[in-house]
């Protein structure tokens, strides 16, 4: 059977921590996009491994996956146009990994943050076209609800409609762009941490 | 002389130009190095393709044209296999200064 799980991750070691005790109980990730997707899998000697990498040609992208099946690797999921590569390994031996050495390892969270510095990017250009076009950012929140009568609403029935509108509110207020946006901030801050650390444990 | 900004060479760097003086793609590349470094050194496929990245847009190797279009070959180039010789050179002057201070204590 398969199941979902929704989860959020800045630190690759704690994220592959979480993929692998998956895979010992015996779910093995199919899909991580929004959230991770599983499906059944002996359990075992499964090895799971996160590498992050710009966005590639088609045949970059072919022959990036092709090394890594080469020498034993297969590709679970990732997409072409950059952000996290999720690979796995059946063999039995348990300390495999994808890196040979420290500081290529910690290379991958610069090209994480990257990664997370072309979306901040994309969002923000996003905000600003539908803020100047007056899509968002109504300057009452009473505005940001569009039913009709909604405010006179009682009782339940309120507070269905309410809770029914209320992400798109937030959509039209600007806000769940806008917190995207810091959400995106506040991951690039920790990650730039996470790889001063393992950079700095290099040349201790 | 002017020392190439390239050295020295990491371990890892110095093996990998060394498996390209004869064109390769990555599989074949780590298999070589393995052989060549007495198993002492073990590419694992994220770093070598981080460093064959790292190699081409230094112009130290450049691709080939392969007959299998799913994997990439590359070779060394010119500036690539003289900064490997330089590397060499390097370090057999630091082999020589060892065995000549060996050589001098008792």
């Amino acid at each position: 059977m398969t199941i979902s799980k929704l989860r959020l991750f800045v630190d690759f070691d704690k994220e592959e921590a979480w993929l692998n005790r998956m895979a010992a109980e015996g779910h093995l990730l199919t899909r991580a996009r929004t959230t991770y997707t599983f499906v059944p899998t002996l359990p075992g000697n499964t090895v799971v491994r996160i590498d992050c990498r710009h966005s590639m040609s088609r045949s970059d992208f072919e022959d990036y996956v092709k090394l890594f099946e080469d020498s034993g690797w297969r590709h679970l999921d990732g997409s072409r146009r950059g952000g996290p590569q999720y690979f796995a390994s059946f063999s039995s031996d348990s300390n495999v990994d994808i890196f040979s050495d420290a500081s290529s390892k910690a290379q991958r969270y610069r090209r994480s943050i990257s990664h997370r510095a072309a979306l901040l990017l994309s969002f923000l250009v996003l905000v600003f076209i539908l803020w100047t076009q007056g899509n968002i950012g109504a300057e009452s929140p009473w505005d940001w609800y569009l039913t009709p009568g909604l405010w006179d609403r009682q009782g339940a029935q309120f507070v269905l409609a309410f809770l029914f509108e209320t992400p798109f509110a937030l959509f039209r207020g600007g806000l769940l762009l806008i917190g995207i946006c810091v959400l995106l901030v506040i991951q690039m801050v920790y990650q730039y941490v996470l790889y001063r650390r393992e950079i700095a444990a290099l040349t201790t | 002389m002017n020392r190439d900004p390239h050295l020295p060479l990491t371990e890892t760097t110095y093996y990998i130009l060394l498996a390209l003086i004869q064109p390769a793609h990555g599989y074949l590349i780590m298999s070589r190095v393995e052989v060549m470094s007495d198993e002492q050194v073990r590419l694992a496929p994220g770093t070598l393709y981080g460093a064959l990245e790292n190699l081409a847009k230094q112009r130290m190797i450049a691709r080939v044209p392969s007959s299998d279009p799913r994997r990439k070959v590359y070779q060394i180039t010119q500036s690539g296999l003289q900064t490997l010789a330089q590397d060499a050179t390097r370090m057999e002057h630091m082999i020589r200064v060892f065995e000549t201070a060996q050589g001098g204590t008792p």
